[in-house]
C-alpha cells in the first residue's frame, strides 16, 4: 500500500503538469506556482524517503545472519538503491533551482523530467521494500 | 549594479551552472559535454540580456534542502551501523 505522502507527491506532480499546460494570463505567476509546487512536493518526498530508508536498513539488519553478511547487504543497498535515490533528488533540486533563475521554457521541461525521474527512483526503492 | 547585487547574481548563476550539466546529463537532454556547457552558458547569457533581477524563489535556499537530505541519510547510515553492531554484540569502535 502506498504511503500518504508519496500519493500526495504523485498528485503534486500531476498538478505541476496541469499548471504548466494551462494557458494563464499571467505566465510568470503560473511559472512561480509550478516551481513552488515542485519544491513542496520534493521536500515531502525527501522526508518520506528518509523514513523509508530507515525501514529498509532495519529490514536488512533483521535478515542478516552474520555481521559480515549484514555489512555487505547494507553496503550494497547504500551504493545501489540509496545512492540512486539521492542522485534523483539532486537532479530534482538542481532543476528547481535552475528553473527559479532561468526564465526559459526548457528549464520547466527539465524540471518536469527531473520530477518524473525522482518518482521512478522512489517507486523502485519502495518496490524492494515490499 | 551594486557590488552586493553583482555578488548575489554570480552566486545564483553558479548554482545554475553547477546544476545544468547534472540535469541535462541525467535526463538525457542534449549531446556532448562541451555542447551542453555551451548551451548552458547561452541560456544564462539570455537571462542576463533580459535584465537579471532576483528570482522569487532563492536557488541557494533550494540547495539547502538537498543538504538536509544528505545529512539525514548520513545519520540513518550511522544509526543502522550501530544497530547491526549491537545485534551481533560487537563494539562500534
Amino acid at each position: 500500500m502506498r504511503s500518504a505522502p508519496l500519493v500526495w507527491f504523485n498528485l503534486l506532480v500531476i498538478a505541476c503538469i496541469i499548471l504548466v499546460g494551462t494557458a494563464c494570463p499571467n505566465k510568470e505567476q503560473t511559472r512561480d506556482k509550478t516551481i513552488r509546487a515542485a519544491l513542496i512536493a520534493t521536500n515531502v518526498a525527501r522526508d518520506e524517503f528518509s523514513k523509508i530508508d530507515v525501514g529498509l536498513q532495519d529490514a536488512i539488519i533483521e535478515a542478516a545472519k552474520t555481521l559480515d553478511e549484514g555489512k555487505a547487504a547494507l553496503a550494497k543497498y547504500r551504493t545501489e538503491t540509496q545512492a540512486n535515490v539521492l542522485r534523483a533528488f539532486e537532479v530534482a533540486y538542481r532543476a528547481i533551482a535552475a528553473a527559479a533563475v532561468l526564465k526559459d521554457d526548457q528549464s520547466l521541461t527539465e524540471l518536469l523530467r527531473a520530477t518524473k525521474l525522482l518518482k521512478e527512483a522512489l517507486d523502485a526503492a519502495k518496490e524492494i521494500h515490499r | 549594479m551594486s557590488s552586493t547585487a553583482t555578488k548575489r547574481t554570480l552566486e545564483m548563476l553558479a548554482v545554475v551552472v553547477d546544476g545544468l550539466e547534472v540535469i541535462q546529463g541525467l535526463t538525457k537532454v542534449g549531446g556532448a559535454k562541451a555542447a551542453l556547457a555551451l548551451a548552458s552558458i547561452e541560456r544564462i547569457i539570455d537571462r542576463l540580456r533580459d535584465g537579471f533581477n532576483d528570482p522569487n524563489i532563492d536557488p541557494k535556499a533550494i540547495m539547502v534542502e538537498l543538504d538536509t537530505l544528505r545529512a539525514q541519510l548520513i545519520s540513518n547510515n550511522e544509526a543502522a551501523d550501530r544497530k547491526l553492531a549491537e545485534k551481533f554484540d560487537h563494539s562500534t569502535d
